[in-house]
């Protein structure tokens, strides 16, 4: 058994003079739901697509289960789903399942009936695929991918185009699922999503590696302070190189200041020590989106 | 290996047989060697075209031998019915974006390839066979309609027949590879149904002018469709663009059989190297 199933070590690719994917260097551990965040065009599905042995890494490797990740022992004990689920239109949903079920090599009608049950396509399973919305194919998708009951679950945007009843139902599974100890890396742009389902989180952006960690540290947000003093240059240049602060920055006509509320007091003891004194402050909110923004680029540079 | 890729063959059918587009095949092939043989039975008698296929006492019409024709005209027809399923039944899986979906569980690309291929010269013979037995109940039928009334051969040649089906369907395996080396190649049914076309008619205009040119004449015994019908011992005017004389089966079986070892190879090379895109909505 190993604690690590994922791992990628500076893994890379390019199209032609696009980087896709730049030394991504990951680590998912067992047992864990973990997301793969990011913005559209940040590489989610380029990285899904190498370790499912579709896209050819310009450089770099990863593991899969302990295995290198160029055979394909591996993937026979993965289920993934890679975009928009891809089946032939012409089959029926129950005889998409039996064809990638025989050529797994298996033949289980029964696993076939659970699973379409399991996803709320049991009405209609005889329909053929070319019928089906969106969201139905997103949970044909999923049926797909747990197929022979795999211990690792590759899921790329899989509540793309749901209503809003049907995303939380897949959430529901996928937790489900993941508390069953089975390993899910999901890949989303959606941060609510990731942060109701996944355990650790990796956020992505222009192909690199962003930042790495627990959903709880990394996502939660963040706590600050919005605060005008008798001398704001002065007042930066302090909190800057105090430990106890985690960030500061000038803002407007403002310092915005990365700390608990409830040790503003601190903050406005430390200026006083060296005769700055707060004439305004007031506690700020970064959302989730604002912060996602800030750590992708997306919303200009890191200010941390 | 072989297990594997004869388990996904069967899988392969199982998808295929619930599409349109091989009945319609079939049906087609089928129903080309009754027009052929109707117009010639019906029509002008006499010529090298005719007398080849039902032979100059009309003997050929007779079963079991009567099959041996049907093969060859099932042929002709057969290479471009075959190179249209062959182009899509690998172009498809680009363009719905399921080769993703199938080879992302553990599917290894070679045999998924090699199954594809199996599946085409199966059913690339079973082809051949439904049309030779169409133009044998039709040359049947034509001898108790038109002829004497004798339908059955004093002696029946079933080694021909089985010698010709071997020759026949080998004769399709080249064009198999050359649409499926397409078909990977432009990961697209439509360019590879296209190009596998335009290459099988520009080819034929190609060697009716090559054989113009002494030299070139032997240029010309190198490409597919030459050493087709020297392979299958076809004499010239069976299309309007090749001369009497062609290359010996032979050397005929040896060009046809690099070319599907290199188009074939190719294939295999391509499909094994690239990057599997999504869907392309084809």
């Amino acid at each position: 058994m190993t604690d690590v199933v994922i791992q990628t070590n500076a893994l890379t690719k390019r199209y032609g003079r696009v980087l896709a994917v730049d030394r991504l260097s990951l680590e998912v551990p067992r047992g864990h739901v973990f997301g793969l965040l990011g913005p559209n065009g940040a590489g989610k599905t380029t990285v899904m697509g190498m370790l499912l042995g579709l896209v050819r890494p310009t450089s770099g490797s990863f593991s899969l289960l302990g295995t290198d990740g160029t055979g394909r022992d591996a993937l026979r004990r993965i289920g993934a789903i890679v975009e928009t689920p891809a089946f032939y239109p012409y089959l029926s949903g129950r005889r998409n399942l039996a064809y990638f079920q025989g050529v797994m090599g298996r033949n289980d009608p029964r696993e076939l009936d659970r699973l379409l049950d399991l996803v709320g396509l049991a009405g209609r399973a005889n329909d053929a695929f070319k019928t089906y919305s969106l969201g139905m194919k997103q949970r044909l998708g999923l049926a797909y991918a747990l197929l022979g009951d795999p211990e690792l679950l590759l899921l790329d945007e899989p509540t793309n185009g749901m209503d809003p009843a049907g995303m939380a139902e897949v959430r529901d599974l996928i937790r489900d699922l993941g508390s069953e100890g089975r390993t899910i890396l999901l890949s989303s742009h959606l941060l609510n999503e990731v942060e109701q389902v996944c355990d650790s989180v990796a956020i992505i952006a222009k192909g690199r590696l962003v930042v790495q960690g627990d959903v709880a540290d990394l996502l939660r947000p963040q706590e600050q302070v919005r605060l005008r003093t008798t001398d704001d240059a002065k007042a930066l240049t302090i909190l800057t190189a105090a430990d106890e602060i985690e960030a500061a920055r000038a803002e407007d006509d403002a310092l915005v200041v990365t700390i608990a509320h409830e040790r503003s007091s601190e903050l406005t003891a430390l200026l006083s020590k060296s005769e700055v004194y707060v004439t305004e402050i007031a506690p700020l909110q970064v959302s989730l989106e604002q912060y996602f923004l800030d750590v992708t680029g997306e919303n200009g540079e890191r200010s941390e | 290996m072989t297990t594997q890729v004869l388990s996904l063959t069967r899988w392969e059918w199982y998808k295929l047989r619930r599409r349109w587009m091989p009945w319609i095949l079939l049906a087609i092939i089928a129903a080309l060697p009754q027009l052929s043989l109707w117009g010639s039975v019906s029509g002008s008698f006499g010529s090298e075209t005719e007398q080849a296929v039902r032979g100059a006492d009309g003997t050929r019409l007779l079963f079991p031998n009567s099959v041996v024709g049907g093969l060859l005209v099932a042929q002709v027809y057969g290479i471009v019915l075959i190179m249209i399923l062959a182009a899509s039944l690998l172009g498809t899986d680009y363009g719905w974006g399921t080769l993703r979906t199938v080879l992302s569980r553990g599917t290894g690309r070679w045999p998924f390839l090699a199954s594809k291929l199996l599946l085409l010269a199966l059913l690339g013979a079973a082809g051949l066979f439904v049309g030779a037995a169409a133009w044998a109940v039709g040359g049947a039928i034509a001898m108790v309609t038109l002829g004497d009334g004798t339908w059955l051969a004093e002696s029946a040649d079933w080694i021909e027949v089985v010698k010709w089906s071997g020759k026949a369907a080998f004769g399709l395996f080249p064009y198999i590879a050359l649409a499926a080396c397409v078909a990977v190649l432009t990961s697209s049914s439509g360019a590879a149904i296209g190009i596998a076309l335009s290459y099988y008619m520009v080819e034929s205009i190609l060697v009716g002018v090559l054989f113009n040119f002494d030299w070139f004449e032997r240029v010309a015994e190198f490409l597919i469709g030459p050493a087709g019908y020297g392979w299958m011992g076809l004499p010239g005017g069976m299309t309007f663009s090749y001369p009497a004389e062609l290359p010996d089966a032979a050397q005929s079986f040896v060009v046809l059989l690099g070319y599907v070892l290199v188009l074939g190879g190719a294939a295999f090379w391509l499909f094994q190297r690239r990057d599997i895109a999504g869907a392309r909505g084809e």
